[in-house]
């Protein structure tokens, strides 16, 4: 491109892009026009036009979503996921300033992995004086039941992670250390794979160091700290779950890295060694690598109230027998007050400098330095040295008089547990927005990862950028923009992207057995939905159409249709209860059962039911099913917004509903082939398509009626199982109930017929109980065989005969009745089976002090 | 003297326990003129995992596993222990130590004092507070000596606690305890260390067991004894010197130490995680038998 269109339309896109011309920019020179290693990424900006990168921006972040990437806020009120936010504009790293981060961020980590080892260890920097004693020991992140424990190999930090700044003068600095369980690398290598999928441009002509390399390194770093240098260690990756912040990202590496996702409830400790619950039995666990706080990791000695970690966990960790990644005891590094004494250790271990500079630091702890922050607190950011905590960080400045003496009050009372900061100088960097770029204040976290006593970097990191101008807060709690982070190759690579193979992929997959019981359950709400939703739509078709009240005999039906809605459902007493209030106004009752997601049993209700199991069996569902899912997401929003007087539009959107899931239900059928997974989801399945159909049988079929109602009741039945076409090829008659339940219950060319569906139940259980062990047939095989030989030996002819006066076909309810007891005994026994059930709790104690002399 | 000790914990639980596991601090400590000679746990049901580790504070520890369905748990800790003499009272009472100075010296961080000064600092049972900082003062004069300061701490909190089994649970913080000013001997023992700690002398948490003696003409009950806990302090030169505010004395012959900690956390003699969802009941036995 000609080089003075460049900068001309460069410059429409820049216009008035300084505001502040002391803040240093990553892209462009104040007056000079932009660096040199940005202009190959301008010019492919400039080429795809501001229009096409507007649509391109909004396909980013639609990607995004579909992909199901997020970022959960606690206390967030709009449920659980918040949508990650990524820039299309990626940051850009020169390969000249990349060499001088990396081999300072390699220093920094080595030095980092040396304090880790002496601290419980030998503790030669307490000792000399290198590190205040008091620093450590007054920090809860000292964990004493961790002394002198170690992993395998000179490493003892497996993962380390810093948040990275560049100041006004050009020069990189350390802002904060993570170092127990560091977050975000997942999210960077997703907003790689985004930005090359939808901007390709971007890319041309421009050697982009590749990410793939940094994570097959961290699979080898994993299985260099197995116990007894195991060559195929089985590795999990532990969460504490659904709720957690980064649980997109704890899924999404888990699936990437080939390890299985755990909960501490999927682990136990026995005989010394660790074990995962699954539904084969229990399985050796060779590596945990965390994503929880060492706190909580061990409720016998660490934390009490903890339900996130692994009773016993300490124990088999000092026997060797497992190894755990980062270390319990690793977030002593995220000690704010470090940061001063950081120096010290550099010159101890090393006899150097560090490379990069990190934040200037001035400890409570220390009376002089203590002094130093009071007097100048209104330049300083105050913190805790314990990063989570009740104390959160305040600028000096920004407070009020009287907060401001209560702070030195506090610091002057517990000293060594405050800093004081310096506040940290950003450089900006370039977003896009409103058809423009704006400079917005950037931070970068960079991941490295131990490499046989030695550290790799990441070429690429996590750059998160302000939400507003002028704003200091990038965090993503803070609702920040993330950026792809481009570091310049100097050759071209060839790494592959793919982690080719991992362990546990030569191992046979394991299914948790807390997987096993959400996969269960996301296969009962997706036919309760799917059924509720239908029968429920059948029944709103009639109710508009035919104009309630108007006909004596559809007025018969409906009150039968209606009370089959409270069956199905479970919301008694609803349409049940004679005279109920709600027949006087029946789509009052019906657009509840739709639209309200607070009311037990409605269909939006179950459907929240069904995304929280979803979403907790994250790491199951391929990206084409979890786009199904955001599609169902959306559905469910637009039905929860209809209002009663504008009940037609839920006709559509029930149909969407039953689409999405149908077709999840077929992606999934695809994907999970022949899995432990899809036998436990399958047999959630079958169980609720059984006890739906039963329970509207029992309300519909067990009494007979005059002959225009039956035949408008079986017409309703068959439709809403879908079986009329059927019924009328099979049976060639109208529409009577012998047949109808034939084809019901005992067809079993009729896939749908409870026969049928027992065959299949049946097919699965056997396929468990063999795993189990047994050769053929366990307890529950045998529950679901006594089931279906009831089905099979049933005589609908004696059945249907009804009580000459009242209509009531005992017999047939009686059979139905029984057949539900035995279904759910066959889901109990299920459950108590292969699902973890484990709330534990601490001992009591109560002490005999009662005594004095 | 030589000492039997039998130290019963049982638990009666609602409902079945799956998997129990338990942290037991229960063997006596060998020191300073006290020899643990003898030292058995028995455990029914039999555990199936058995594992004893030395802690981080050189106490000994027993890690139980039960991996079967039990309804009962009964440890019994018997253990035989001979004190020849139990601290260093009178060097502690000879040596002229200013308290400022002790506590600048702690303070420098040098080598000697590194691990020490860990006890200067607060611990999950014993905050850091304004209040108890202000009951402690009086007792601590300017110039005056550790031990002076120490005895006027113990008398104060002896004469202003009043002992009251059940008012408090292991949980009360020490900083009602002073509002209350009821408790039993780990309430004494956590506001002497929370005084001790808050004008920045070590202290730590002792747990053990007292001989009792029985009033005159009266037979000694049978399990009435009961595990107790009292207050070491940092006298450098000489080392911890032991107090018991509970009984206003300082520990001889009587007291048979089990473990130190930073407090009650550290060397809670039985502590477990139990995998059932019902409520538990606990009873606790302790006698204590002089041999000879």
């Amino acid at each position: 491109m000609d080089k003075q269109l460049l900068n001309r339309s460069i410059s429409n896109l820049t216009d008035g892009y300084f505001s502040n011309p002391n803040v240093l920019d990553e892209c462009f020179q104040y007056n000079e026009g932009a660096r040199e290693s940005w202009k190959h990424l301008l010019t492919n900006i400039e080429s795809l036009g501001i229009d096409e990168l507007r649509v391109r921006q909004q396909e980013l972040l639609k990607l995004l979503q579909e992909n199901g990437v997020t970022y959960n806020v606690y206390g967030d009120s709009n449920g659980l996921n918040r949508p990650w936010l990524l820039d299309a504009v990626p940051l850009v790293i020169s390969a000249v300033d990349w060499r001088g981060i990396e081999r300072g961020m390699k220093q920094r980590a080595f030095v980092l992995n040396k304090i880790l080892d002496d601290m419980y260890g030998e503790r030669t920097l307490l000792k000399n004086g290198i590190i205040p004693p008091e620093l450590i020991y007054s920090h809860p992140g000292f964990l004493r039941p961790c002394d002198k424990i170690k992993l395998a190999g000179e490493n003892q930090l497996t993962l380390y992670s810093a948040d990275l700044s560049r100041g006004p003068d050009g020069k990189v600095w350390v802002v904060k250390d993570r170092a127990q369980a560091p977050s975000g690398m997942g999210y960077a290598l997703e907003n790689r794979s985004a930005l090359s999928r939808i901007v390709p441009e971007l890319f041309q002509n421009y050697q982009v160091a590749k990410l793939g390399g940094f994570f097959n390194s961290v699979m080898q770093a994993l299985i260099q700290i197995a116990p007894q240098g195991k060559e195929n260690p089985r590795i999990v990756l532990l969460t504490p779950g659904p709720r957690n912040e980064t649980y997109f990202e704890h899924a999404f590496l888990a699936s990437y890295l080939g390890i299985t996702l755990v909960q501490g409830e999927d682990l136990i400790m026995r005989d010394s060694f660790v074990w995962i619950k699954t539904v084969e039995g229990l399985e050796k666990v060779d590596v945990i690598v965390r994503r929880v706080d060492d706190t909580f990791c061990d409720p016998l000695e660490l934390r009490e109230d903890s339900q996130l970690g692994i009773p016993g966990l300490l124990l088999a960790v000092r026997k060797g027998n497992v190894a755990v990644a980062n270390p319990l005891g690793s977030s002593i590094l995220e000690n704010t007050g470090l940061m001063a004494f950081m120096h010290g250790a550099f010159k101890h271990f090393l006899n150097e400098d560090p490379i990069i500079p990190m934040i200037a630091t001035w400890w409570c702890g220390q009376k002089k330095e203590m002094d130093y922050v009071i007097e100048n607190i209104d330049t300083l950011v105050i913190k805790n040295i314990v990063r989570v905590g009740g104390f959160k960080t305040v600028m000096g400045s920004q407070l009020s008089k009287a907060k401001k003496e209560d702070l030195i009050r506090k610091i002057k009372f517990e000293p060594f547990l405050y800093v004081g900061q310096e506040e940290v100088a950003f450089s900006t960097s370039p977003i896009f927005t409103k058809e423009k770029l704006e400079p917005r204040f950037t931070v970068m976290r960079s991941y490295l990862v131990a490499n046989k006593g030695d550290y790799e970097m990441m070429r690429g990191g996590l750059t998160r950028c302000s939400p507003e101008k002028g704003s200091f807060l990038v965090s993503n709690q803070d609702g920040g923009i993330s950026k792809d982070t481009w570091v310049e190759a100097t050759f071209k690579e060839n790494v592959k992207v793919e982690v080719k193979s991992s362990p546990d992929m030569k191992r046979k997959a394991v299914l948790p057995s807390r997987a096993a019981e959400n996969l269960f359950w996301v296969g009962r709400y997706t036919q309760r939905v799917i059924r509720t939703s239908r029968f429920i739509r059948l029944v709103l078709r009639n109710l508009t159409q035919k104009g309630y009240l108007n006909n004596g005999n559809d007025t018969e039906s409906l009150t039968v249709l209606l009370k089959t809605v409270t069956h199905l459902t479970d919301t008694y007493p609803g349409f049940v209860e004679d005279a109920a209030e709600e027949f006087n106004n029946p789509l009052k009752e019906i657009h509840q059962l739709i639209c309200n997601p607070e009311r037990a049993g409605s269909v939006l209700f179950t459907l929240n039911n069904l995304l929280k199991s979803m979403y907790a069996a994250r790491d199951r569902w391929t990206v084409d099913s979890w786009r199904i899912i955001d599609d169902v997401e959306n559905i469910k929003r637009r039905i929860g917004a209809v209002e009663p007087d504008g009940i037609r539009h839920v006709f559509s959107l029930l149909d969407q509903l039953n689409a999405g899931l149908l077709s999840f239900t077929e992606m999934t059928r695809q994907s999970m082939y022949r899995s432990d997974g899809r036998t436990m989801y399958r047999m959630g399945q079958l169980i609720e398509e059984i006890l739906m159909e039963l329970a509207q049988y029992r309300s519909i079929l067990t009494v007979s009626h005059e002959e225009s109602t039956e035949f408008q009741l079986l017409e309703a039945v068959l439709l809403s199982n879908q079986n009329l076409s059927s019924y009328r090829s099979v049976y060639r008659t109208s529409l009577n109930v012998v047949p109808t339940i034939d084809l019901l219950f005992l067809n079993s060319q009729n896939p749908t017929s409870i026969l049928s569906q027992l065959e299949g139940l049946l097919k699965y259980a056997r396929n468990l109980a063999q795993k189990g062990g047994s050769t053929d047939d366990n307890d529950i095989s045998r529950l679901v065989f006594d089931a279906y030989s009831q089905v099979r030996l049933m005589d609908v002819a004696t059945l249907v005969i009804a009580d000459k006066a009242t209509g009531y076909r005992e017999s047939l309810d009686d059979f139905c009745g029984t057949l539900q007891k035995h279904i759910y005994a066959i889901a109990t026994k299920l459950s108590a089976s292969y699902f973890s059930h484990t709330t534990y709790q601490t001992q009591n104690s109560k002490e005999g002090f009662q005594f004095e002399v | 003297m030589r000492y039997k000790i039998r130290h019963i914990t049982e638990y009666r639980y609602q409902e079945t326990v799956s998997i129990g596991h338990n942290r037991l601090c229960l063997v006596p400590l060998n020191y300073q003129g006290q020899k643990c000679l003898t030292s058995n746990v028995k455990i029914v049901p039999t555990p199936d995992e058995l594992v004893y580790q030395t802690d981080y504070f050189g106490n000994t520890l027993l890690f139980i596993s039960i991996y079967k369905e039990h309804s009962q748990l009964a440890i019994t800790s018997e253990s035989l222990v001979e004190i020849v003499h139990k601290g260093n009272t009178d060097q502690a009472l000879n040596l002229i130590l200013i308290w400022e100075d002790v506590k600048n010296k702690v303070a420098l961080h040098s080598d000697v004092f590194a691990e020490v000064m860990q006890y200067t600092l607060p611990s999950l049972h014993v905050p850091y507070s304004e209040a108890i900082r202000k009951f402690a003062a009086d007792c601590f004069p300017a110039g005056a000596t550790l031990w002076n300061g120490c005895q006027a701490l113990m008398q104060k909190i002896y004469s202003s606690l009043d002992f009251t089994p059940g008012f408090t649970t292991v949980n009360t913080p020490v900083e009602s305890v002073l509002v209350s000013r009821k408790g039993v001997c780990q309430d004494f023992a956590h506001l002497m260390i929370a005084c001790l700690r808050n004008l920045g002398l070590p202290a730590r948490y002792v747990s053990g067991y007292i001989e009792t003696v029985p009033p005159p003409g009266k037979e000694k009950l049978v399990g009435s004894d009961a595990s107790h806990a009292w207050v070491a302090v940092y006298f450098p030169e000489i080392g911890w010197v032991e107090f018991d505010p509970t009984n206003n004395l300082m520990p001889s012959y009587n007291h048979i130490t089990v473990a130190f900690g930073r407090d009650y956390f550290d060397v809670a003699p039985v502590k477990g995680i139990i995998f059932s969802s019902g409520k538990q009941d606990i009873e606790v036995k302790v006698d204590v038998n002089r041999m000879s």
